[in-house]
């Protein structure tokens, strides 16, 4: 019991560990440059050989906005050993263990770039993948990208539909990316690489009877799938020797991390089909300092650029122009609060209620954003998994500088759900 | 009784000469002593972990010394410090020069003190050799007027005398400080009968104050009424706690190792306020820990390597809050001995180091005024403490008016809650229970005669905290927020016995009961576990022939426990971030089970020539959980190479050189989760470790030793995580590892005055997962541990003392740079995640603190006040204890440690 005790303990300390860490300048609220909100699932949990969209919320800060944005995705990774993300690709952190990338074959039918006049042999390799498609960036006549994802999405969930989990597509080609695709199992699933805001793929039907049944018996069969992205202000290319292997470049210039942002989403499957997951519910209604206020939009509608016909200033009502405040030592905060509808409450964990007597709900929290002014309060709990409902999610804003500021609030629940909502503000 | 000496010097002014014997400091017990006194250093080397009760030697026939003529005629004064061996019939059979006086003092002190006769010194009722350090002060005497030419008294006489508390001899020398109703000051010295007088004063209230080296000073009001002579007697205490006894060399170790840390240095050393356990960090072979945490991080081993007990039987905890202050308070405390390796067969279980602390009998000795104390025994005491952090009290003495029964009883209660909650408040977390802590003790000793003792305990802890975190964490949103518990406790009840059966068997035993409850909740997240242990030891002593003695234990672990696991599969040190934990299934283990860990042991203490000392052991022990057994053979030795026991019997004082060594084999069972079934890979054997060390003392003064101590470690069966077969990550005894280091302790072993050493330590701790993985530093290892400490008595109750520590920075594991990316964006989690380099690759920048630490005590009549000011990190470092990132880890900047820390404490004490 010793030994259990000092478990405990560990776990205790590392919580209580004294220090002082420093106050970065810029916060994960303010979008500075260019910047991942969020990826919302069409259905947080896909049933085996079901298609899923995923969609991208992001935003490009940068003062060089508007601007060319490639957004790529690949689907490569299913079932890595202990779930871990990391052993995806090749991780020189591992070195030694039994990690390698291998030959996948590829479902490309549906991808398209617009890194095809890339001159290295690394950009090549996605280039071959995209040949046959679409260009999803093209560069509209005001400098404004205009993001053509739902082309590219829909043409690969309908590809995607009838075809086999094993082995390539006829006529696909056969790559080696540098992603290792699942460790169980003997066949390799197809991988999937799209580009545009929004990117479906097939869940493989296998995905989760290939692999061993979880050591805890209580925890329902499952399978998961990492969905990699990439986002950049000029071609996404392959680094086969860095930590993570895609890297985006401006001719020969290597972008940095304004310009680039690599993420992943977990997607997660279960062969009980009873076991779903929606994503959380913003009604459209938005509150601020306790007075109903305007909108932009909510989910999908916010993808993509702002319309510029929206950012144009003085288009704002009464509650949501706010005064200038500088000196944000002594500016009075302001409230802005969706509605998220106590009548929608958080969902039951059924993964865990499933077999368990003890019952939990979600933990679900929510993340503001904006492209001007700070916060002084930008992550709130919506709901705790034991405690239940927290009312005071609402954000606490400073509006610090002048113009027209957007914000954001993405709700996300802990089994991968999320939902955002858009708003704008006239700051004088 | 002290006597006084006169004579007529004839020189200066009629001066009479005398002396004063100042009888100062501590009974040392030699390990000369222990080989003279074979039938009681078998006593004496028993395991019992309940302490003996030792009496200073007393003494009772004094033999002036010459004046030196010359200095006399100089009107010189002098004190010289002698070491006196006092043998068992009270004979002082050495007496050694510690701190010359010159002026031709020395040798007649040291001459006249070998013809001192003592009451000895006393162990457990029976007398055995000690040595104590001795001031034989020269003081001339100012001539006293005869009766003819005093002026006759105009008003009243205030007459005093100044004995040495607990002796009863005068106490020359001593400056008596008056003052008069006018204020006005007068200042006389006491003479060689200690007495003092102020004559023909006016009526009135007198203020007395009395300063004497070495002793606490004394204070009185007196009232002189015209015509009378007001008579008072005062008594003045060596400074300190009273008389102190340093158990040094009590009994020969069984360990290669074994550092003691005595009462006197617990209290003082700065930048632990006065925290007993937390002064443990400053010896060799302790890493650092950063801030307050109080992980005892041993000899390059993980925190869980190292096992901590009370009197034998092990506790869960021993740091409330992870280390703001131990959970058993310091006052209670008897010793606290640190094994850093090889040590005895006594112990097992881990591989990496003990610490095992003894509880104090209580104190039944009387004092008189002004805390002298007397012979009388059956007294009560009282303490009330309060610091920044928490309040204490206790009260020990006889229960009724038994000779034989007596008792402690205390308790603390912290007030963090006081500061700490609107801290958490303001920071937008919901308070559901303020954090609190509390601990509590209470021991009945029963000692009916010298060989039988009797120790019943009861003593436990409490620590909570329950708040909601309304604003998560950016890192870790989905997880870090909501409902937070904190929730530790544990009570023992605990019965030592210890007995002589006959001359050459001793036994002894204790048995434990009790309840662990460790409560944490974040979220979903659970660890939770609830179990009742029942701790038994038994060591039978045997000594069957004259340089051999054997040692019988069994040590046994029995506990039904409930648990609750409910966590994501975590990864263990140095794997790669699995990413924010938010999305990741949880795990649960609910159990309910007879956890069940015997021992068994024997060791052998074999003396085939005095000087040498063999300990080979052997060890046995089960782990119902993992299902194995362990047999651990160890052999440890000790050479007195000069001095120690290669000297005894002989009269003349030689400065000890002990060679000493040591192998054994150590075993640990995996960590539960290591092995359970749903967290982990049932089947794993214990991680192993063969202990090297290797080293010698070497006294060079009385005071001084130094120690350097060579150690290798080498782990193998080392518990780790790789890739199975099926793919999945397991648990397997494929790791491996070692440690390679030196030690070096230079002390100056505590004496009236002053304490202080100097500890480096040179380490390299590595690991390595798997034959054909890369090796790596551990997560621990610090190359360089350099504590220097001290601590002095100015006099007047005023005590200083400073501790610098230079310590080679911390070990973390870097974050890819540009041009690479450095992290990941893990959408679900609205967190990044960073993509690591090479695990504990990066070492921060050095660190180093000097902490400070004042005491005063103010002695009244019939109680004791005492202040500190302990001041951590006084020249305000802003020492790096990691690397801190911005959210998208694209911006690097070092976390720094606490900063200036000012502690301020009271204690009262009757």
């Amino acid at each position: 019991m010793k030994k259990m005790s000092r478990f405990g303990w560990v776990i205790l300390s590392a919580l209580l560990a004294c220090s002082c860490a420093p106050d970065f300048k810029e916060k994960a609220s303010e979008l500075k440059g260019l910047r991942v909100m969020a990826v919302k699932k069409d259905s947080p949990y896909v049933a085996p050989g079901q298609t899923v969209k995923l969609t991208m919320l992001w935003h490009d800060g940068s003062d060089k906005s508007p601007r060319r944005i490639q957004i790529a995705w690949i689907a490569a990774c299913y079932d890595p050993a202990s779930d871990l993300y990391s052993l995806c690709f090749t991780d020189h952190s591992l070195d030694g263990l039994p990690i390698t990338s291998s030959a996948l074959p590829l479902i490309a039918r549906d991808a398209a770039s617009s890194v095809s006049d890339a001159g290295s042999a690394d950009a090549a390799l996605l280039a071959v993948a995209a040949s046959s498609g679409p260009a999803p960036s093209v560069a509209g006549a005001d400098g404004a990208v205009i993001v053509d994802a739902g082309t590219i999405a829909d043409a690969s969930a309908t590809a995607d539909a009838g075809a086999p989990d094993a082995g390539p597509l006829p006529g696909s080609p056969t790559l080696s990316i540098p992603f290792t695709n699942q460790v169980f199992g003997s066949g390799a699933f197809p991988a999937t690489i799209g580009y545009g805001e929004s990117f479906s793929f097939r869940m493989p039907s296998q995905i989760v009877s290939v692999r061993p049944a979880p050591q805890d018996s209580t925890i329902p069969a499952y399978g998961i799938a990492y969905v990699f992205f990439a986002l950049c202000a000029g071609e996404v290319r392959i680094e086969p020797d860095a930590a993570f292997p895609l890297a985006c470049y401006d001719g020969t210039q290597r972008m940095g991390n304004d310009d680039f942002v690599a993420g992943y989403s977990a997607v997660y499957s279960y062969a009980n089909s009873s076991i779903m997951n929606s994503n959380p519910q913003i009604q459209p209604k938005l509150q601020i300092n306790d007075k109903n206020a305007a909108f932009d939009c909510i989910g999908e509608n916010c993808s993509g650029l702002i319309p510029p016909s929206s950012i144009a200033a003085g288009h704002c009502s009464a509650a949501n122009t706010l005064p200038l405040c500088e000196d944000k030592k002594h500016c009075p905060h302001v409230k802005i609060r969706p509605l998220i509808d106590q009548s929608h409450p958080a969902e039951e964990d059924q993964v865990f209620n499933i077999s368990h007597s003890e019952k939990f709900g979600e933990q679900m929290w929510i993340n503001y954003y904006a492209d001007r002014g700070e916060f002084a309060k930008d992550l709130r709990l919506v709901n705790d998994a034991v405690a239940g409902w927290s009312n005071e999610y609402e954000a606490e804003y400073i509006p610090t500088a002048k113009g027209t500021a957007y914000l954001w609030a993405v709700v996300h629940d802990n089994r991968g759900g999320a939902e955002w909502m858009r708003t704008s503000l006239c700051i004088k | 009784m002290l006597g006084a000496w006169h004579r007529d010097a004839g020189g200066v002014a009629n001066a009479g000469v005398r002396f004063v014997v100042v009888f100062l400091i501590a009974a040392l017990f030699s390990q000369g002593a222990l080989a003279a006194q074979p039938e009681h250093n078998a006593a004496a080397a028993s395991s019992s972990p309940l302490q003996s009760e030792i009496t200073p030697p007393q003494l009772i026939q004094f033999e002036p010394a010459a004046y030196p003529p010359a200095a006399e005629a100089a009107g010189i004064e002098g004190s010289v410090v002698l070491r006196l061996t006092v043998e068992e019939n009270g004979s002082v059979s050495e007496s050694v020069i510690e701190r010359a006086a010159g002026n031709d003092f020395d040798e007649p002190a040291r001459q006249a003190a070998l013809k001192f006769k003592f009451q000895p010194a006393v162990r457990d009722g029976v007398p055995v050799r000690a040595k104590i350090l001795y001031e034989y002060r020269f003081t001339l005497t100012p001539k006293v007027p005869t009766p003819e030419q005093a002026a006759p008294p105009t008003g009243g006489v205030l007459r005093g005398k100044l004995l040495i508390a607990g002796l009863e001899t005068p106490l020359s020398g001593a400056v008596v400080k008056i003052t008069t109703p006018k204020g006005n000051a007068v200042e006389i010295n006491t003479d060689a009968e200690g007495n003092w007088a102020l004559s023909n004063a006016e009526p009135g209230n007198y203020g007395v104050h009395v300063e004497a080296e070495g002793f606490a000073s004394v204070d009185s009001d007196e009232q002189i009424t015209a015509g009378e002579e007001t008579a008072v007697t005062y008594r003045a205490s060596p400074e300190g706690q009273g008389v102190e006894v340093t158990v040094q060399g009590e009994r020969p170790p069984r360990e290669v190792t074994r550092r003691t840390i005595e009462r006197r240095e617990v209290q003082r050393v700065p930048g632990t306020s006065g925290d007993a356990l937390r002064s443990l960090q400053s010896l060799p072979g302790l890493a650092r820990a950063p801030g307050l945490l109080g992980l005892l991080v041993v000899r390059g081993q993980a925190p869980e390597d190292t096992e901590t007990f009370v009197d034998g039987n092990n506790v869960p905890i021993i740091y409330h809050f992870g280390g703001l202050s131990s959970v058993i308070p310091t006052e209670l405390l008897d010793r606290i001995d640190f094994y850093p390796g090889n040590f005895s067969a006594r112990y097992g279980r881990v591989m990496g180091g003990i610490v095992d602390v003894g509880l104090r009998s209580a104190d039944t000795q009387c004092l008189a005024d002004y805390g002298k104390p007397s012979d009388k025994t059956g007294c009560y005491h009282g303490l009330l403490e309060l610091d920044m952090i928490d309040s204490r009290a206790m009260v020990q003495g006889p229960v009724g008016d038994s000779k034989k029964w007596s008792f402690v009883a205390a308790g603390r209660r912290s007030w963090v809650d006081v500061w700490l909650t609107p801290v958490l408040k303001s920071a937008g977390a919901g308070v559901t229970s303020a954090p609190v802590y509390y601990d509590y003790q209470l021991i009945a000793d029963y000692k009916p005669n010298a060989n039988d003792r009797l120790s019943l305990r009861f003593y436990g802890s409490d620590d909570m905290l329950r708040l909601i975190i309304k604003d998560p964490a950016a890192e870790d949103p989905g997880v870090v927020g909501g409902n937070l518990t904190f929730h530790t406790g544990f009570y023992r009840a605990q019965a030592l016995f210890d007995t002589k059966l006959t001359r050459e068997v001793n036994l002894s035993t204790s048995v434990a009961a009790g309840m662990d409850q460790i409560e944490f909740t974040l979220g979903q997240w659970a660890f939770t576990i609830k179990d009742h242990p029942i701790l038994s030891r038994g060591e039978l002593q045997f000594k069957p022939l004259q340089g051999f003695k054997l040692n019988v234990g069994l040590d046994y672990q029995a506990a039904p426990f409930d648990l609750l696991v409910r966590l994501p599969e975590p990864p263990r040190p140095g794997e790669a971030s699995p990413g924010p934990f938010t999305t990741r299934p949880l795990l649960e283990q609910r159990e309910h089970g007879l956890a069940f860990r015997p021992g068994w042991y024997t060791e052998a203490e074999v003396r085939p020539t005095p000087p040498l000392l063999l300990v080979p052991g052997l060890r046995i022990d089960h782990a119902r959980d993992s299902g194995h057994t362990d047999l651990s053979p160890r052999i440890n030795a000790r050479y007195d190479l000069i001095g120690g026991n290669q000297s005894a019997g002989s009269d003349k004082k030689t400065l000890r050189t002990t060679l000493k060594g040591g192998v054994g084999l150590y075993s640990q069972p995996p960590q539960f989760q290591e092995t359970d079934k749903i967290f982990g890979t049932p089947g794993l054997e214990s991680n192993r470790a063969v202990h090297y060390g290797l080293g010698i003392e070497q006294e060079l003064t009385q005071h001084i030793e130094v120690s350097v101590e060579g150690y290798y470690k080498h782990l193998t069966h080392l518990v780790s995580r790789t890739p199975g077969d099926s793919g999945q990550y397991l648990y397997g005894n494929q790791g491996s590892g070692s440690v390679i280091g030196m030690e070096t302790l230079l002390k100056y072993k505590a004496d009236a005055r002053f304490f202080g050493w100097l500890a480096y330590t040179l380490s390299r701790s590595v690991r390595r997962d798997a034959d054909n993985l890369p090796e790596y530093l551990f997560q621990y290892d610090q190359t360089h541990i350099l504590t220097v400490l001290g601590s002095y008595r100015l006099g007047r109750g005023w005590e200083a003392g400073a501790r610098f520590r230079l310590v080679s920075g911390s070990l973390v594991t870097p974050i890819r740079s540009a041009p690479e990316l450095p992290a990941l964006y893990a959408a679900d989690a609205a967190a990044y995640t960073p993509l690591q380099g090479r695990p504990f690759s990066r070492r921060v920048p050095l660190f180093h603190q000097l902490d400070l630490r004042i005491d005063k005590t103010w002695q009244f009549r019939s109680w004791k006040l005492a202040a500190f000011l302990d001041i951590w990190n006084a020249y305000n470092n802003a020492a790096v204890e990691d690397q801190s990132y911005n959210f998208n880890f694209t911006q690097r900047a070092n976390a720094t440690g606490l900063p200036i820390i000012p502690s301020l404490g009271l204690r009262g004490e009757i």
